[in-house]
């Protein structure tokens, strides 16, 4: 156990157990209150990195898509998109 | 007159988290404020608040022998020896949940009424079926009880939600089971995260930690809140206070951020 303190005092062991509970928890929270399911979020995730993949260079896999909840009571979705530039002209579908 | 009358279901949606323990509890504590109070079990076919109260034995009738008119109201409603102005009507053990209706509840809370308890606790079952809606029908206000769990706090989450399609805004939230070492080693989540996980229309109104008395005494068959040392028991009584308008501060929760995250807080909070 004091090993663990020990790591985490060396910030060596990931979030903490606790910090882990409140992340996962505000996820399926907000889930189970848009009634929009991770299927579904999964899919537009997918299609958005075919449409952004048109233009820039990323990382498909580090493509993130995901609810908030606006101060309104409203949901937002979030897609967490990191460009590596802009794609060659002639990759480019004609403007 | 009897608008005054407090009557309040105690739900959680998942089982296990202590909804009936804080039922005998509460109902205690107000009554050793003066209130009178009744409790009711409307966990029709797994009754145990008769346990958690150490009444067991005294059960003649039940809920269903009041609504099918075997009984009434006062011939099946239990004293409290300890604690005079206290009464408890127990659930039947044989039938299921679907034994009483919603209306049937209602009636049930009215008849309370005119008997002039001024405070009706309402033991809700697990779940969000039938059961629930029935022991929600007649309450006007609701207490969530949560463990610092996931499951437990996922579930809240839904049943916060049904309780407003119910008409049962603004729930009151009791944070049940806290252990305060592990909160403070970042290993379980707080009271405060609970509160950020549910959202601000929850209004926090107890903190329970982890207490082996509950068990000791609810094997005893005395609710916590007569023990004066236990300190499940005196968060319990702090709760009484709270509902009867008194502005008591919560026990230390052991709520400290690592000095980072006290750093962001300072930065972040509006």
């Amino acid at each position: 156990m004091s090993n663990t303190w020990f790591n985490r005092l060396l910030g060596r062991s990931g979030p903490t157990p606790r910090a882990c509970a409140k992340e996962r928890l505000l996820g399926v929270v907000i889930e189970d209150r848009s009634a929009i399911p991770a299927s579904v979020l999964e899919l537009v995730r997918l299609e958005i990195v075919e449409v952004v993949k048109k233009y820039l260079i990323i990382d498909e896999q580090a493509v993130d898509v995901k609810l908030e909840k606006d101060d309104d009571g409203t949901y937002a979705l979030v897609s967490h998109v990191v460009s590596r530039g802009v794609r060659k002209k002639e990759g480019m579908p004609a403007l | 007159m009897s608008d005054d009358v407090r009557v309040i279901v105690i739900t959680s949606g998942k089982g296990g988290v202590g909804k009936t323990t804080t039922t005998a509890n509460v109902g205690m504590a107000l009554a050793a404020q003066g209130e009178k109070v009744a409790l009711m079990d409307a966990d029709i076919g797994l009754r145990n608040l008769d346990l958690a109260l150490g009444l067991e034995n005294r059960i003649v009738y039940d809920v269903i022998d009041v609504v099918e008119g075997r009984a009434r109201l006062k011939q099946a409603l239990i004293r409290d020896k300890r604690m005079q102005n206290l009464a408890m009507l127990p659930a039947a053990q044989t039938r299921d949940k679907s034994a009483v209706s919603a209306t049937q509840m209602k009636q049930v809370v009215e008849d309370l009424k005119a008997e002039g308890f001024t405070f009706i606790l309402i033991d809700c079952p697990a779940g969000i079926e039938q059961g629930f809606k029935n022991a929600t029908a007649g309450a006007t206000e609701a207490i969530v009880v949560t463990n610092p769990e996931m499951a437990s706090v996922r579930d809240a989450d839904r049943i916060i939600g049904l309780l407003e399609a119910e008409g049962l805004r603004d729930p009151m939230l009791i944070v049940n089971r806290l252990r305060i070492k592990m909160v403070e080693s970042q290993d379980m989540l707080s009271v405060g995260d609970v509160q950020e996980v549910l959202g601000n229309s929850v209004k926090l109104l107890g903190v329970v930690p982890d207490d082996n008395t509950i068990i000791t005494s609810t094997n005893r068959g005395e609710p916590v809140a007569l023990l004066k040392e236990s300190i499940a028991g005196q968060a319990y009584r702090n709760v009484a206070r709270r509902l009867l308008g008194e502005q008591v501060p919560f026990l230390d929760l052991g709520e400290r951020d690592s000095l980072f995250g006290r750093i962001k807080k300072l930065f972040t909070s509006k």
